[in-house]
Order: C-alpha cells, then structure tokens, then sequence
C-alpha cells in the first residue's frame, strides 16, 4: 500500500540526451525509481527525451512520454495527465531546473512536490544563499562573491585576489566554470560564465587548488534519519571537476576524527539547505597541512556520485531515495539488494573502489586535454579490488583505451623541471607520467610538490613501479605471478614484461593454479550473509582462499557489456544488453552480466525484477574489465553448463575480444559471419556475388598507394581506418591536396578509401535474421547526407523521401545479405541512395545504436526477439502475426559536445555526438521540430536568417530554401559568393561581411542577437577556419546553426509546417 | 617475495601463514573482527579489546599512522592484529608515528597477507575462536604445535580480564572545564572518550577501580556513577562488584549511566540475564531503532554478549533496539534513574548521534540534584 494515501500518480522528470556531465547515471537513478514506485502501486508518468535509455522504456512507467524537456512540454504533460506529485529529484539538473521553471511559472498548481522543495534548490543551487546557509551553520567555504555582471565581476578583484575560480549558478557539470590566473583569463571566463548561467550569475571562489577534496553521499528521512552511503575521495586535488577526477571510495587518507567531522557536516548541510527526504552529495575541501575543512558544494539531488555510491556499496540510492520521499522512514525498508540488511545500516566495505573518467580529446585535436573546474569526460569506468593496487589496474584496463593497466606514460619534458612542471598540469594521463617519473628516479617529495595528490597514494604507486622492476629482473615465478595478480597486473601486462605471450602465460598461470576468487559486494564487510549476485573477482596472496561464486547447475548466458560511455558508444547498447537479460531471464535462464560502468542499469544486480522478470531466476553481475581475461575466468569460475555468450548486444565491445577467443559458445551469428562483416574484401565479394552494389573502394597502406587508388576511384572519397568504432580518424577527402595532408597514412597500418557518393541519402536498416527469415525491424532515412557520420546524423521513420520501390529495394537486399551471411540475430546494414542507384555502405551483425530508438518508436520489444532467435526459435513463431502500424513521425537528433571542447560544431565522417533525442509528431515538421526542442534549439518562426554557401551547394536546393524563407518573412543576410548567386537567381538578401573583410562583419551581427538563424556549408580545411568564428559565435549565442543543406531543408520544413500547440503523445497511445 | 616470517593458529585447527610486523612475540588472544573503515588506532587502544586478536575487514590500515590524541587508553589493549595488506606508511597531517612504530612499542605482533573476509567469514559461521598469532624473524613452528597452544590456553570467556584493565587506584580526568557535580566511573576499561564527554558535560569525574567498594565509591560524594564498558564474559564478574551494583541501585538514589560491559552488568544487577550471541556487533555502522525518540541512530558497536530477551522483567524498560537483529541496545530502569546502552555512545571511532545519552545523563544527575 502506498505510504502516501493522498497520491495516486506521480510525475517523474529524467534527464534528456547524454551530455558531459550528464551521463547515464540518470538512466540507472530514473530507472530504480520508477521500479520503485510502480512496486508501491503508483500510477507513474515519465517524461523523457532520450529513446537510448532504459528508463524511457514503455514497461517501466504506465505513461511514458519521450518529449522535449522544455517547460511548454512538460506543462502540456501536467495539464493532460493531472499528476498528484511530481519527482524532481531522479533526473539530474535538467531535471531540477525545468522543475524549478515550472514552479515559477507557477505551472504545478495542485502537483505536490516529492523528496525536494524549491526554496532548497534556491538554497543550494544559488551561490550567495549556499554560502550564507554554510557560514550559519558555522561551517567554512571558501572566500567568495557573487557577480551577476561584469562590472561587479570586475570590482570583485579588489577583495579576491588571483588565481580564482569562476562558477555560473545552475549548470551542470561545472559548465562554463574556470580557473583564472591572469586578468585576461578572468575577463574570458567571467563572460561565458555569466552566458552560461540561466540567471546570469558567477561565484567568483578564492582559489584553493591542491587541497584535498572528498564527496559525501548521504540520505536522508522525513523523521531527519540521515546516514552516509559512501565517502569518495578525489586522487586529483581541487582544481579539476570530480567528474573528471580518478576518484577511490571509500575515503582512504582520513582519521576517523576527520571523518566524523565530516559526516556531521554532511548532515548539517542536509539540515541546513532543507533536503526533506531522498539523497544528497556534499563536496568538501581539506586542506593537507592542517585539516581545515571546507565545503565546496551540495547537490540537493541523486547525482553521478550517487550512481557511483550506488555501485561502489550495493546500496540503491535512487531506489531509497525514491521511498523516503514517498514518506517511509530508513528503519521501516529494507536493502533490495541484500535482503536481511536494514537500509539503515551504513555500508562499510572491505575492498577498494577506483572510477576513472573516460575522456574523447583524440576527437577534438584542437583542443588542449588539460582538466579543469568544468567537466570534460564523457564516461567512466568503477573497477573493484581487495586493495587499492588492484582496483586501479583494473580500472585502467577497464578503459578500453589499449592500456595494460597503470602504465607509464613518459612525459614530453626532459630536465626535471620540465617534468615536474608537465606533473603539475592535471591531464587525463598525469597519473601515469608520475608512475614514469618515479621510474625515472624522480623525488616523491617533489612529486607530491607538483602534483598535491596525496603521499599515500604516491607511495603506493612507487611499490607498484618497483615491483615491476622486480618483476622484469627475476622473470617469471610462482611467487611473484600469485603477487603481480594481487596487485592488478593483468595478463597481457606480464606477458608484456616477461616478454611472452598472453596464452603462455595464462597457460603457466593454470599450471601454478593461480586464479582469482569470487568476492561479492555486500554492504557489510563479510558481517553477515548476504546472498547477493553482485560479484567482482580478485587474487589473494593465501591459495586456500575461498571464492564466493557458487554457481549453480542451470543454464547460463553470458552477457558482455559495452563498457564506459564513449563517443559512438554509449547507453543504447546498455539498453539492448538489460534487455536481453530480460528476455533471457524470461526464458529460465541464469543471466550472468559482464560489465565495467557505473553509470548503467546493466551494472545494476537487480537488473531482471527492474524488467519485472517474475519468479524464479538467478542473475549475476560481474563487475569487471569487459576483456578475454574476465570472460575466460567467469566460464572457469561458472563452469558447466554454459549455454552461450551474448556478443551482439554490447556495441564494439565484445567484438573486440573476440579475435582473443576461439573456443567461446557464441550464442547466435557465429564468429565467421563477423569476421566477415569486418573483412572488407570478403564482403565485397559476397556483395558482388548478391550483385549488390557497393561504393568504389580500395586500401592503402601508405600515401604513395593512397595516390593511386585515389585516382583509381576519384575524388571526392572517404577514408578511415580499419577496424575502428565511431568513425575515428574518418575524413572526406576532396582533392590530391587533403589526402597528402592527411595524418591517417602515417598514424594507421591500413586506410580504407572509398568514393564518397554526393547527395547521397544514407539509410539505417535493422533487421533480425534466424538463417531461414528475415524480420526487417525498421528502415530509417538520414536527414543530413551520406558522409556524416550515422551516429551524427538525426534521422526519421517512416521514410520521407523515398519511393516504395527503392525501400522494397533496400529490404530485399536486407534480406539477401542476412541470410548470406548466416546471420542468427541483429543485423544493421547502411546503405546510400545516390541518383536512383541502392548502395551498401556497410553491414554488422549486431544490435545497433538505433534498435531502442526503433523499439520506442514500434512500441515492440524488438530486443527480445531477437534474444529469442539466438536461442534458436524461429521467427514464425514468435513475431505477432498483425503488424499494427502508427501513424506517427519519429525523429531522432543527435547533441554534440562543441560547447565543452569550444570545438567547431561542423559534422563529417567522424563521430562527435554523445547523445540523442527523439521527437514524435503526427507529420515530419512537428517531429522534427521537437527533435530540436529536445536537444536545446527552439527553431525561429520569423527574423533573420545568414547563408554562407560552399560552391556546391549553390543549386536549385539552396534557392527555393531561400524563397521558403523569403515566404515566412525572414530576412536574408548573406556573404559576398551567397549573395551574388542569391541575386542573380533574384532572390533578394543582404551583403554582410565575413570576419576578414572588415567590420561590421557577421558575428558582430550575431553577437547583438541580430541573426536567427545560421545556414553555413563549407569544405575543406581552409574554409573551415574562416567561418569557425561564425559557427563559433552561433553556439555561444545558442543561434540555430546547421552546416549542411539537408539538415537545411528540414528545418525550414518544420518552421513552415510544424504547429505551436503542443501535442505530446505516450508511447503507451502511440502504438 | 620474502618467506614467511608469522602465523595464525586457530583452536579449530586452521592455520594462516603470513609476514609479520609490530613486535616479534607470540601472543594468544580470541580472534574477533572489525569492519570499521576508519579508526583503528581508537580499536586498538580501546581497553574492551583486551585479550582480543582484532581481524580488520577494511585492506589499507596504518594509512593515518597514530596521534596522541586518538588514544582511548594508554596502551594498545589488543593481542594481535591481522591484516590483509602490508600496512602503509602514515600520510596525514595528525599522525605522530607509524603504526608498525606502534605495535613494536606497545609489544603487539601483527600479520598481514592473509584472507581476512575468508576468515571473518569463518568467525561468522563457527563463532568467535582462540587464536595464537607467532612473528618472529627465524620462525620455525610446526603447524599442530601452534594449534595445541591455541586449544589449550584458557577460553576468552573464561577469563576475567577486568582485573588487568580496570585502573589501580582512583584518579581525576579533568580537561579543565567548569565543574558543577561529581561523577564517579567505575572502570571496568573505561574508554577516554567516555571521560572527555563527560567532562565536556560539566562534571567532575572521578574514576575508580572496578571492585571499588560502595562506601568507598559514596565518600567521593558522587551526584551521579557510571559503569564503564570493559572486555571479557560479564557473568564472571566478581561477585562482590555485582554485589556492589545491586546495592547502588537498591540502597541510593543515585543515577546510573551504563555502558557495554555496564549495560550488561546493570542488566544482571537487575535480574536479567546475559548470554553469548551467536554473532556479535563488531562494526561503527550499526542501526539502532530509538524507541523514544522514534529515530534511527548509526552507532559504533563492539559486543558479542547481549540482553537475553527471554529474561527480560518488567524493572527493565528498553528504549533502543538494533535494527538488524533486534538484539537491544538500551534500556531505562527505576523511572529513568537507571539508563544503559550496549553500543558506544562516546563512538571515537564511528559516528558521534548517540552522544546525547551523556546530556541527558547530566540533566537527570541534575534534575535529582535540584529535587534534594
């Protein structure tokens, strides 16, 4: 029965698209809540605007909406649905400032509010009202003052002495944040910080870079019960964003003094800021000399820390925090995850836990990777082990970026003052530089001078560099293998020193027994029994430990992970894997998930009761390195009967490893089909015998051979390096010019060129094949061209732009390839439509990024059955004979980090985006339209619009784009080139100069907001950086930008067609 | 890696090898456990670990190294300590030495490298054991002797260490503050933390050996007494200390605070009975459900006996129980005149929420005080 008898439905808000710092701990956080309260009898209504992610999954809430998270939607939601309550709190910021919005448009008349009030996010979100709240409860903060211009920033200086650093109040992921050295830097940052702030307002923050910092996580109760799930310590000082910090739970260089001093505050704050029930984290700052303790800030809020608690602890924050607010009390629950355990009991662990963020400055060359105060990182991995040693390694290898585990990285400098300086700049690989350095014989002293992380782990980190010396010089031996093992060496790191190889040295492994045993995560240190499934593997020193794992004789399956957040591979694959446990626990089946994000519903161990998976069925999380080392080591631990291990639902990720393995069960399309998706000249043959068209192509391995094959197919072309995800290092190449200045040929073994096919519409199919069947599951048309990445590009279902004929085209060709190649599950083939003519650009057997979008989209567990044919059964038998059709649009568009990087917002062959949104409209101008909504862009109904073309696109398309606009009454400003071609067509628009030909120029136009709209097409590099400024300005004003005529056509489409009234619709409604 | 150099012999017959550190000695103790993250250095200095080999669950300890002012009595109580990792050297701006210093000056051996969830997990199934922890540089022991030196040493619950540990005569704690009333504590191995809230209460107090006799305790002219926690089975406490406990309960006025080893002394003082937990609270993480206050404390606990509920009687009125077994945790006796606790109210380590016990302690000695 529900604890609160006056609430029937609540309103939860999540998180939108996967941004920096906004990740998929939403997911996981929206998730446990829903669960949460349809187990205590709510009718829940989510809204949501991200289709990758599991908590928008219909079987999770009773009404759940995918639309844009703006105010305007989300009213329109209240004023259909008339929720009783409303749950701000599970959603990260965007959740809580459109909940703030709402509160001051006055918007929830009659919605109450759970777990949270306004007047608390205002204390703790605001920084003069936070930092008054601290200093009456005594507590300490650092020197500051609040600017809300920037004359008064200006005056600040006066009473705040450089360095400092610059907060905007209400962002996230310490957006627009900054640290000054220097008047110029403060004036910078001082500028976009108060841009970036909703309300226009900046924290300028005495700087106390090099102190300790320390995250507390702690819950609390409508009778003010309050404990402490979990305290994080930051290895990296103050001064760079704890989302960016390697961070090690718990707390592990603090007296218990200390640590109880901080437990008080923590609660005090709680008390202080008025968060009535549900969780909060509280950042503090100690300094290292003396202990002086200051806190930094609240979130009022389940956070990114909280998912890492979450995982760190077997405590379900989210999942607590949702039923305290609905007004039980922390004695009156239990620990879902470890039933005998009170929720009350603090957790207290006996391992270690290490996050690394993962970061993507490799795809945005310009910008320097040096970490600050606003967060860069777009995902990170949690690794666990009996010691701190381990659970570091582990966490390295755990990546995915090639390492071994701490590696050392040498630094570029060559004096040892160079090096101490290079130490001193925090960047993603500082910490193995300092493993080099001390390597190099360099003082841990000054070291620790450079660096401020904390001796403790600077010690530890030299036991490890010389054990590894010890390791190269005695060679291999029982002894010190069974220690390298319990200090994190993987294998593939010995085998590096012992100069061996990985499968002789696994083999000398086996015959000295040394495998690690099975821990589980129980919250309470071995006290008691706990029962839970959530397991991580480690190597003791006694050989008579005991492993944990008792597997049990029934069927299992295997599932491997996608690993950490990246750009190309992200939550949807998180998706599809918690939805193959799903089906697979359906099936009577033990599931047993291989995985190393903290972020995810994968890494969750309840991950099959959240699917409502009812009865009997055992599960099992391995939280570990998603490599051929744990897999072989689970199927040891596991044994018999395995029944098989899912590759295809992880992404890239488990591909990856399987070149590693050849005796692994595969469970559906065996490993010759993938291997053969990934051989190209394999594939092209099989597509010459289908007779199935293919771009010309060929391979180089040097610019010499990439001269001829250029030549051979012509330019335009595309080229990329084999065997990649996300299309790294992928480029269009014009002339003979780009391709010689092009780094590929020196950087990669093997360059695949291809003829880039202009005015190309590219199509995404996924299909599910069981070898005598072929089940096409959707076909989605791009929006933008071929040669924008398909991750980049938005996209749209059904079809707009092509014709019956070619789509039965694109299906029959679906259907040749899959059974051609035997697949046994998802297959996702891209093809290009290019003058009438079906290319195939490339085909991988494995569920793609757009199968949650699809299963949205269809209303259809698409997953399961593709889980289902793994298993053997035939389609025939399980897809549903009537196939209803919606007579609905869906758009999905993609949100990219320019704005973090300050990098160009110009898309190409090269993945960029973290994240999606979709928009669902009855026609494709609406959906469209809220597509954008969703991903932050409000398209102008009216004003001015800027064209600066490309020699290309000065064609038909271009013309009536601009007579559509003249139409809607827009302005029409344009370059020199443009605004010949434009009159000479006798369109009428006005010259404006470009940035080099002399002021007023375009972005002093945009800069006063005097511009609406921006339609700006380049090629090649030199174009590129003249119109940078332009595209620059455009995101810095939050203008409208887009950089190719087919995402231009769709717009003023939708600005032409798409209707004001906002009608959302459910995916429960929609199908 | 070096030979090993130090083990760990249960009476059960089990046998750990490891390297040692602290002292080189061998040293016979009951094999307990904590799964406290922080604040060794209170555990080990904590006189309620007398006779006590301590298994930390937490891997990194020796991280903080030890302070003067961490200490809970003058001396390290335990026996022995085991480890899973090679304890580190001290980072933190409070520390004053290493904790390998430690040991070696306080005459405790130490062993690390062992599986120590394995072995908690041991004590868990098969309850608390005696154990004898050897560290010497040429160690040469055979497995079965050290075993039959664990068997044949004298079982912890048989021994009553309240006599090593309570002190040898009367003496004042004071950290200077105003004093309005006296406090006399009984100490059974009282912990200083208990001495320093009691001071910060604004009482005088006075700590007198634990077989202080009643006209003796009442020359002190005491306006309130406290029974210390202490180590050891409270059913072989000295009869005539029992004796001395029922009579300051029947014969003054007085109020009685109780703590651990004082709760279950009040508690058989009051003619419950006290018995051996299949598993005992070793953590500073345990919920306690306050009945009165209708709230959930988060305490530092250390007991493997509790309060029988079978022979509960009705002079025996319980305030707090524990949220994970229901064992209680505190009990209020004579109107309020008596209280006692199992856990540690005065934490240090763990969380301080239970310190209230202490005011209110102090406002009923006060309370009593405005009456007469």
């Amino acid at each position: 029965m529900p604890v609160r008898k006056d609430i029937k439905s609540v309103l939860v808000l999540t998180s939108g698209p996967i941004v920096i710092g906004q990740a998929c701990e939403f997911d996981y956080s929206g998730t446990q809540a829903c669960c949460a309260l349809k187990e205590e009898g709510f009718d829940v209504i989510l809204v949501g605007s991200n289709p990758a992610s599991i908590v928008t999954d219909p079987s999770l809430s009773h009404r759940t909406y995918i639309e844009p998270l703006d105010v305007d939607t989300i009213q329109a939601i209240i004023d259909k649905d008339r929720p009783d309550a409303i749950l701000p709190t599970m959603g990260g910021q965007v959740a809580l400032n459109a909940f703030m919005e709402l509160k001051r448009r006055n918007a929830l008349k009659g919605v109450q509010v759970l777990g949270v009030t306004s007047d608390s996010i205002e204390k703790a979100e605001n920084r003069k009202l936070f930092r008054d709240a601290m200093h009456k409860i005594g507590l300490e903060t650092p020197r500051s003052a609040v600017a809300s211009s920037f004359e008064e920033a200006e005056n600040l200086l006066k009473t705040i002495p450089l360095p400092v650093i610059i907060r905007p109040s209400f962002t996230l992921g310490g957006g627009g944040s900054g640290i000054a050295y220097n008047l110029e830097e403060y004036r910078r940052i001082v500028t976009i910080g108060l841009e970036t702030s909703p309300i226009s307002q900046v924290l300028v923050e005495e700087s106390i870079i090099g102190w300790k910092e320390f995250e507390m996580e702690v819950v609390r109760d409508s009778k003010d019960n309050c404990i402490v799930v979990c305290s994080i310590e930051n290895l990296d000082p103050m001064g760079v964003h704890t989302g960016d910090s390697i961070t090690i739970a718990p707390a592990l260089t603090l007296t218990d003094k200390e640590y109880q001093a901080m437990r008080n505050a923590s609660f005090a704050v709680m008390r202080e800021i008025g968060v009535t029930t549900g969780g909060a984290n509280v950042q503090f700052a100690i300094n290292p000399e003396d202990g002086k303790m200051c806190i930094i800030e609240m979130n009022p809020r389940v956070s990114r820390s909280s998912a890492l608690a979450s995982k760190a602890t077997g405590f379900p924050v989210a999942r607590v925090a949702t039923l305290l607010a609905l007004g039980y009390t922390l004695d009156e629950i239990r620990n879902s995850m470890l039933k005998n355990i009170p929720a009350s009991f603090e957790p207290t662990l006996d391992y270690v836990v290490t996050k690394i963020p993962r970061f993507v400055f490799e795809k945005f060359p310009a910008v320097p990777n040096r970490l600050s105060t606003s967060m860069k990182s777009v995902g990170e991995v949690m690794a666990v082990g009996s010691s701190f040693l381990e659970s570091i390694q582990k966490a390295y290898v755990s990546l995915e970026e090639d390492l071994d585990g701490l590696d050392q990285q040498a630094c570029e400098a060559e004096t040892l003052e160079g090096i101490l300086s290079e130490l001193g700049i925090p960047t993603p690989d500082r910490l193995r530089k300092v493993a080099w350095a001390i390597k190099t014989g360099v003082d841990l002293e000054l070291i620790y001078h450079a660096t401020k992380i904390d001796r403790w782990f600077l010690r530890e980190i030299q036991k490890l560099v010389l054990f590894q010396i010890q390791l190269e010089n005695e060679g291999v031996t029982r002894e010190n293998l069974r220690q390298a093992k319990s200090l994190g060496f993987s294998d593939s790191k010995l085998a590096k020193i012992w100069k061996i190889s990985v499968e002789e040295l696994r083999k000398i492994r086996e015959e000295n027994k040394i495998f690690p045993i099975c821990r589980r995560v129980d919250s309470c240190g071995g006290e008691f029994d706990t029962g839970t499934g959530y397991m991580y593997l480690t190597y003791s020193l006694d050989p008579d430990s005991y492993c944990e794992s008792s597997p049990i004789k029934r069927d299992k399956i295997i599932i491997i992970g996608s690993g950490p957040n990246r750009i190309g591979q992200g939550v949807e694959f998180d998706y599809c894997c918690v939805h193959a446990i799903w089906t697979f626990a359906k099936e009577g089946f033990e599931t047993i998930m291989i995985n190393c994000n903290p972020e995810t519903v994968s890494t969750d161990c309840d991950a099959p009761s959240i699917g409502g998976v009812k009865g009997k069925f055992s599960h099992k999380l391995y939280f570990e390195p998603v490599n051929a080392e744990t897999l072989l080591e689970v199927m040891r631990i596991e044994g018999e009967p395995i029944r098989g291990v899912v590759v295809q639902m992880g992404g890239q990720t488990p591909l990856k490893i399987l070149p590693d393995l050849d005796k692994i069960p595969i469970l559906g399309t065996k490993k010759t089909a993938i291997d053969l998706s990934e051989d190209r000249g394999r594939f092209r043959d099989l597509l010459i015998q289908l007779s199935i068209n293919q771009p010309l192509g060929g391979i180089a391995t040097n610019l010499d051979q990439g001269r001829k094959v250029a030549k051979e197919i012509g330019f335009p072309l595309i080229i990329r390096p084999s065997y990649v995800i996300g299309g790294r290092s992928m480029e269009v190449i014009w002339n003979m010019k780009d391709l010689e200045g092009s780094e590929s040929f020196d950087l990669y073994e093997s360059i695949l060129m291809d003829r880039y096919l202009q005015d190309a519409i590219e199509v995404d199919l996924d299909c599910i094949c069981d070898k005598d069947e072929v089940f096409i599951a959707g076909i989605m048309e791009h929006i933008e061209e071929a040669g924008i990445h398909s991750g980049d590009s938005s996209c749209v279902i059904p079809s707009v732009n092509l014709s019956q004929k070619v789509l039965r085209e694109i299906e029959e060709s679906a259907k040749r390839i899959g059974l051609a190649m035997e697949v046994q599950g998802w297959l996702n083939i891209q093809f290009a439509v290019c003058g009438g003519d079906l290319y195939v650009l490339e085909a991988n057997p494995r569920a793609s990024r757009t199968i949650p979008f699809l299963s949205k989209f269809t209303g259809r567990d698409l997953n399961s059955y593709a889980c289902q044919v793994m298993l053997g059964k035939k389609l025939k038998d399980i897809i549903p004979k009537k196939l209803c059709q919606n007579n609905y649009v869906g758009v999905k568009t993609s949100i990219f980090p320019f704005r973090s990087f300050s990098a160009d917002p110009i898309l190409g062959p090269e993945m960029l985006s973290t994240g999606e949104v979709m928009g669902i409209g009855r026609d494709f101008p609406t959906a469209f339209y809220k597509a954008q909504l969703g991903v932050g862009i409000t398209l102008p109904a009216s004003g001015t619009v800027f064209f600066s073309l490309k020699e290309e696109d000065k064609k038909h398309k271009a013309l009536d784009l601009a007579k559509r606009l003249q139409n809607l009454k827009f302005k029409i400003l344009a370059t020199a080139g443009t605004h010949q071609f434009f009159t000479s067509h006798e369109i009428q628009s006005e010259r404006v100069n470009k940035v080099l030909q002399g002021r007023p120029h375009i972005v002093d136009l945009m800069k006063d907001k005097r511009v609406d709209l921006v339609i700006n097409t380049t090629k090649g590099r030199q174009s590129l950086s003249d119109s940078y400024t332009i595209r620059e300005m455009a995101l810095r004003k939050n203008i409208p930008c887009y950089t190719s005529i087919s995402s231009a056509v769709a717009v003023v489409h939708s600005i032409e067609f798409a209707t004001a009234n906002r009608e959302v619709v459910t995916l429960q409604e929609l199908n | 890696m070096s030979k090993y150099n130090s083990a760990l012999a249960l009476e059960d017959g089990k046998v750990f090898f490891g390297w040692g550190f602290g002292c080189e000695k061998t040293s016979l103790g009951e094999l307990c456990f904590s799964t406290s993250q922080t604040g060794y250095q209170e555990a080990i200095t904590d006189p309620s670990y007398q006779g006590q080999i301590i298994v930390f669950a937490f891997p990194h300890i020796g991280n903080v190294g030890v302070n003067l002012k961490d200490m809970e009595s003058n001396s390290a109580s335990i026996s022995g300590m085991v480890l899973r990792c090679e304890p580190t050297a001290p980072s933190s701006w409070r520390s004053e030495d290493s904790l390998q210093n430690f040991m070696e000056e306080h005459q405790v051996p130490g062993i690390w490298g062992l599986d120590t969830r394995q072995l908690i997990r041991h004590l868990r199934k098969s309850g608390p054991k005696n154990a004898v922890l050897v560290y010497g540089k040429d160690f040469t022991y055979e497995e079965q002797d050290l075993v039959d030196i664990a068997t044949s040493a004298l079982s912890y619950d048989e021994i009553d260490f309240v006599k090593k540990v309570t002190c040898k005569k009367p003496y004042t704690y004071s950290q200077g503050n105003q004093k309005e009333h006296h406090v006399v504590v009984m100490d059974f191995g009282v912990k200083r933390n208990i001495l320093r809230l009691l001071d910060q209460q604004g009482m005088k107090v006075t700590v007198v050996p634990a077989d202080t006799e009643l006209s003796e305790i009442m020359k002190w002219k005491p306006a309130g007494i406290v029974i210390s926690n202490g180590p050891g089975n409270p059913n072989l406490t000295d009869p005539k200390i029992m004796d001395t406990i029922r009579a300051m309960i029947e014969a003054t006025d007085l109020p009685i605070l109780g703590i651990c080893l004082g709760f279950q002394l009040l508690a058989i003082a009051l003619g419950s009975k006290i018995t051996k937990m299949k598993q005992g609270h070793r953590g500073i993480n345990q919920p306690c459900y306050h009945i009165r206050d209708k709230c959930v404390a988060i305490g530092s606990h250390n007991h493997g006996f509790s309060l029988c509920k079978e022979h509960l009687n009705q002079e025996i009125q319980p305030f707090s129980v524990s949220l994970f077994d229901d064992c209680i945790e505190g009990f209020s006796a004579r109107k309020g005149r008596i209280m006692a606790v199992q856990y540690h109210p005065e934490a240090s380590p763990g969380p301080q929420e239970n310190a209230n016990i202490f005011r209110e302690f102090a406002s009923t000695v006060l309370c009593r005080l405005e009456k007469t």
